[in-house]
């Protein structure tokens, strides 16, 4: 009894911010996705459905309009991310296999290497993609001086850019949860596998890869929930025509001046993240447990 | 013919200070093919390696192994017909019991009833009947360990390696399992290479031992010999304990102590007895117990002989008018006891 | 417990460091939108420390004030923002229009419909929005019909990532005010942008870097652009023919500003011809001050794209408060920016 009562007194300062830094904005946003719109911006204090109503077609057709685009701007953003976590997965797995094999020093130094970008903002780096990828930029510039191209690739202000950018940004969130479950495989259970007569693929699909899927679904959770709602990539890279649904939250308070409409957009982002980080974690204990 | 043979195996590794060391510095080993054989040695004597390289996770500098007359070094490690339980047991955590013991056999495609059938068999055999449901996170050391050695034997391998497989048990199941395992070895009818450090182990479960140091056999032989008539100085020290003694053409040791030599093979030589192979009598070597250990029946006496040199274990059976610390002693010993060592 | 123990620290010290300071004033900005001489002349006449935050549009700034940001002194808001901010009655009354330098602050530039007396705001700075063009990849451009045809023969063109200069840019080419809440009008705007919308490389602020390297031929962007091209003769600015857009932000003082008379004393130093002109020359935009207009590098008086022939000023069009009707430009701009 004693002891639950330090234990209490322990975590309450932790609660404490949880509650107060997490939950109440979360409140306030979710509060305010069934309010009207102010104005000039803000909110005024009455109810209002029509917030939800404009993405999912219950608007009156008069004060709103229901308008299809912003669940196909949803579904785009959850593609992109679904996307960005496959990439992710296949660049980081071999990868981060790789990196578990070398010595202790050469492996620090990687993971050093993995963690380099965080050193610097992300917006420098991704005006440092612009360069790259740009028609005068790096990338072409060294394609046409080897003769492997002609004319310069349109890559920049396309999905693909988007794509390449979502990717370069969450590769290391991918990369670590990955390596601390490759890092933690018992290499005796790969040699057991093969001692009883699995190949290498047998190997692969029944030993590795449920023993390493914890660290798949961790990293794939991570990328996936900032994927869905980054904007900034988009913005830069993506010459804000691949338009992603964290534009339309961010262009809804700075633009629009609608805040209730932006929070009932984020509302729903958070609704499809929070369905994705269950599922994820059912899956992981069922992983655990099987 | 025998089963396995290992011809001149050599496998040298790079330090991590840039120097090279032999692991295995040319081995000769054969298997019969119901034989419980163990390779035993301190660590770093390449007895891991050498089974290693039966299972193909280490490669030969030189050398050949073959089992039944084929060519092992030629077969990826999945495609030899060895099995082997591991000192971890290195069972999969995401697999039920069944599914671990059954591994083999799911991974050359048979059937899941029939696996069934086979993976109970198994289970029967180490005593876990009825376990095949359970999660491998639900049971104890000791059935983990029974565990890893179902899922190794149920392929019917010829051969199965087994590597420290008790060092994680404590002392009575190891005890335990050491007589289970060479029952489990004589109803297979196959041979078991084992590897251990504990020399106990290797006595008490082994058709024969191999001791081996740095990288090359000092002896190979049946357990009584091994202890009895140890070739070398080194056997005679890690196998059990011994009292050793240089002696000279006339049987004398430096200090003047005076062994009865019939046939003395140098002009130098080693020579030992066992502890037990003393015995306290009226007359003999003189001396004063400096230390006496109880081991219950058994009592072991540390005595300092007068004329000097090295103390000498003796045992002797405990009672009531057993030396203690102190006291004077005469040790004699039988003459046909003094082993004389090769090297 | 060390952690929080240094931050706690960190707190004190910043808080003795500024109660033991000079007197400050607290600017709230769009970036690089001010000449940091003025500032570094101001602190050096008064004692007053300047701190400079920057914001990128009306909307994020009156969000944040609205939010309750305070320890701000000065805004620097668009004039329909600046309407709004007054409705709203965020703005605190200051009487700059009766200092003594206020004579020389055109009469055209008190553009605030809330405040048309500039009893409150000092115009501050005034400007275009119009078409960047690199001569040798798209040929001379007088406009967006000349933008749109460089375009169609492969030259790379973006617009601003800008809401309603993006829809201006669809109303003026159908003739419509950039004003119109008529739905019929945006509709037409949408339908226009849409069809060149295939032209468009990108909707960027990122143009003009571009436009150095030739990776764009032209670009929607505002005067101010012209100060990365003083050395490269072939990229020119163009007055769209077909009427352009104007913005002119005004200088407001905070109902919330902590240090009103600092506040004060800095928009009548702004009020200095020679001040103003210092902000024109790195600038490269309009003032409002019609002494400063004289003052300013001669290469600047001498073009007319950044001093304005009165005859160019009767086709440009400033935004206003949209009110309710702003979410006609959210939808159309949302329809745009989606559309494949």
């Amino acid at each position: 009894m004693r002891q639950s009562t330090f234990l209490a007194a322990l975590l309450a300062p932790a609660t404490l911010f949880l509650g107060v830094f997490f939950l109440g904005p979360l409140l306030i946003i979710a509060v305010f996705s069934l309010l009207t719109p102010g104005l000039y911006g803000g909110v005024e204090w009455s109810f209002y459905h029509q917030n939800y109503g404009r993405i999912f077609g219950w608007a009156d057709g008069i004060m709103e309009i229901y308008e299809p685009v912003y669940l196909q701007i949803l579904l785009r953003s959850l593609g992109f991310a679904a996307l960005t976590v496959g990439l992710c997965l296949v660049i980081c797995y071999p990868v981060a296999f790789w990196v578990a094999r070398l010595p202790p020093r050469a492996r620090l130094f990687c993971l050093f290497l993995v963690t380099l970008p965080f050193f610097s903002s992300l917006i420098v780096r991704l005006y440092a993609w612009l360069l790259i990828l740009k028609p005068s930029g790096l990338l072409n510039q060294t394609l046409l001086a080897t003769g492997l191209i002609q004319t310069p690739l349109e890559i920049l202000y396309t999905q693909s850019a988007v794509v390449l950018g979502l990717v370069y940004v969450m590769v290391p969130f991918m990369f670590l949860p990955l390596y601390s479950a490759i890092d933690n495989l018992d290499r005796s259970m790969v040699e057991a596998s093969m001692d009883l007569g699995a190949n290498r693929v047998q190997t692969f699909t029944k030993v590795v890869l449920p023993q390493t899927l914890p660290g798949i679904i961790g990293g794939a959770v991570i990328v996936f929930i900032p994927s869905v709602g980054n904007f900034i990539v988009p913005d830069v890279l993506g010459g804000a025509k691949g338009l992603m649904v964290g534009n339309l939250v961010e262009q809804q308070f700075l633009s629009a001046r609608n805040w209730p409409f932006g929070a009932a957009l984020a509302m729903i982002v958070m609704g499809v993240v929070l369905a994705t980080l269950l599922y994820a974690s059912a899956r992981a204990r069922s992983a655990a447990h099987a | 013919m025998s089963l396995l043979s290992v011809r001149g195996a050599r496998r040298v590794f790079q330090t991590p200070e840039g120097g090279r060391l032999a692991a295995l510095d040319g081995v000769d080993l054969q298997v019969g093919a119901e034989e419980f054989v163990t390779l035993l040695g301190p660590s770093g004597c390449g007895k891991t390696t050498l089974l290693r390289a039966i299972s193909g996770f280490e490669a030969l500098d030189e050398g050949t192994i073959h089992l039944q007359g084929a060519d092992l070094l030629r077969l990826a490690p999945y495609r030899r017909p060895v099995n082997t339980v591991f000192q971890s047991y290195a069972l999969f955590g995401h697999m039920s019991v069944a599914r671990n013991v059954g591994y083999a056999l799911e991974v050359r495609g048979m059937g899941r009833a029939a696996r069934q059938a086979r993976v109970d068999e198994a289970l029967e055999k180490v005593g876990l009947s009825g376990l095949g449901a359970r999660a491998i996170g639900q049971l104890s050391g000791g059935q983990r360990q029974r565990v890893a050695l179902a899922r190794a034997i149920v392929a019917e391998p010829r051969l199965l390696l087994l590597d420290e497989p008790l060092s994680a048990l404590d002392r009575n199941l190891r005890q335990q399992m050491q007589l289970e395992l060479k029952a489990l070895q004589a109803r297979l009818g196959i041979a078991f290479v084992f590897v251990t450090h504990d020399q106990e182990e290797a006595l008490t479960m082994s058709d024969r031992v191999v001791v081996m140091r740095k990288g090359r056999i000092e002896q190979i032989g049946p357990p009584r010999e091994i202890y009895r008539k140890p070739r070398t100085r080194f056997v005679a020290e890690f196998i059990g304990e011994t009292n050793l003694f240089d002696l000279d053409a006339q049987g004398r040791t430096p200090e003047g102590l005076i062994f009865a030599v019939p046939n003395p093979p140098a002009a130098r030589f080693t020579a030992c007895l066992r502890p037990s192979d003393f015995h306290l009598a009226e007359q003999g070597i003189a001396g004063v117990v400096t230390k006496v250990v109880y081991l219950g029946a058994d009592l072991h006496l540390y005595v300092q002989p007068k004329v000097g040199g090295p103390e000498l274990r003796v045992t002797a059976r405990d009672h009531a008018a057993a030396p203690v610390v102190g006291a004077e002693v005469h040790l004699g010993h039988d003459p046909e006891a003094l082993h004389l060592l090769e090297a | 417990m060390k952690v929080y123990a240094l931050a706690l620290g960190l707190m004190a010290s910043a808080a003795s460091i500024q109660a033991a300071g000079a007197e400050t004033l607290a600017l709230y900005n769009w970036g690089d939108y001010i000449n940091p001489e003025i500032l570094a002349g101001f602190t050096a006449e008064t004692g007053i420390e300047v701190t400079l935050d920057t914001y990128s549009s009306n909307e994020e700034m009156l969000a944040k004030i609205q939010a309750g940001a305070t320890g701000y002194d000065i805004v620097f808001p668009s004039v329909h923002m600046n309407d709004i901010m007054l409705k709203l009655g965020l703005l605190e009354k200051t009487d700059i229009n009766l200092s003594p330098g206020f004579a020389a602050i055109d009469p055209a530039n008190l553009r605030s419909k809330e405040d048309p007396d500039s009893a409150y705001c000092l115009p501050y700075a005034w400007g275009t929005v119009g078409i960047f063009y690199n001569e040798k990849v798209t040929g001379p451009i007088t406009g967006w019909a000349d933008y749109f045809a460089a375009a169609e023969k492969g030259a790379k063109v973006t617009l601003l990532d800008d809401m309603r200069e993006v829809v201006a840019v669809g109303l003026i080419m159908t003739g419509k005010s950039v004003n119109s809440t008529d739905p019929a009008d945006l509709q037409g705007a949408v339908d226009y942008l849409l069809s060149q919308k295939s032209k468009v490389a990108a909707f960027t602020y990122d143009s003009m870097s571009m436009l150095t390297s030739g990776d764009i031929g032209a670009a929607h962007f505002f005067v101010g652009g012209n100060v990365f091209f003083t050395q490269t003769p072939d990229v020119k600015y163009v007055i769209p023919v077909e009427g352009a857009t104007m913005y002119q932000e005004n200088i407001c003082v905070l109902k919330t500003a902590p240090n009103k008379a600092a506040a004060k004393a800095f928009m009548e130093f702004y009020l200095r011809p020679e001040i103003a002109a210092l902000n024109v020359a790195q600038q490269f935009n309009g003032t409002a001050n019609v002494p400063a207009r004289d003052l300013v590098p001669d290469f600047i008086k001498q073009n007319p794209t950044i001093n304005v022939p009165a005859e160019t000023l009767t086709r440009l069009q400033i935004f206003e408060d949209l009110g309710a009707g702003l979410k006609l430009y959210d939808r159309a701009w949302n329809t745009i920016r989606t559309a494949q």
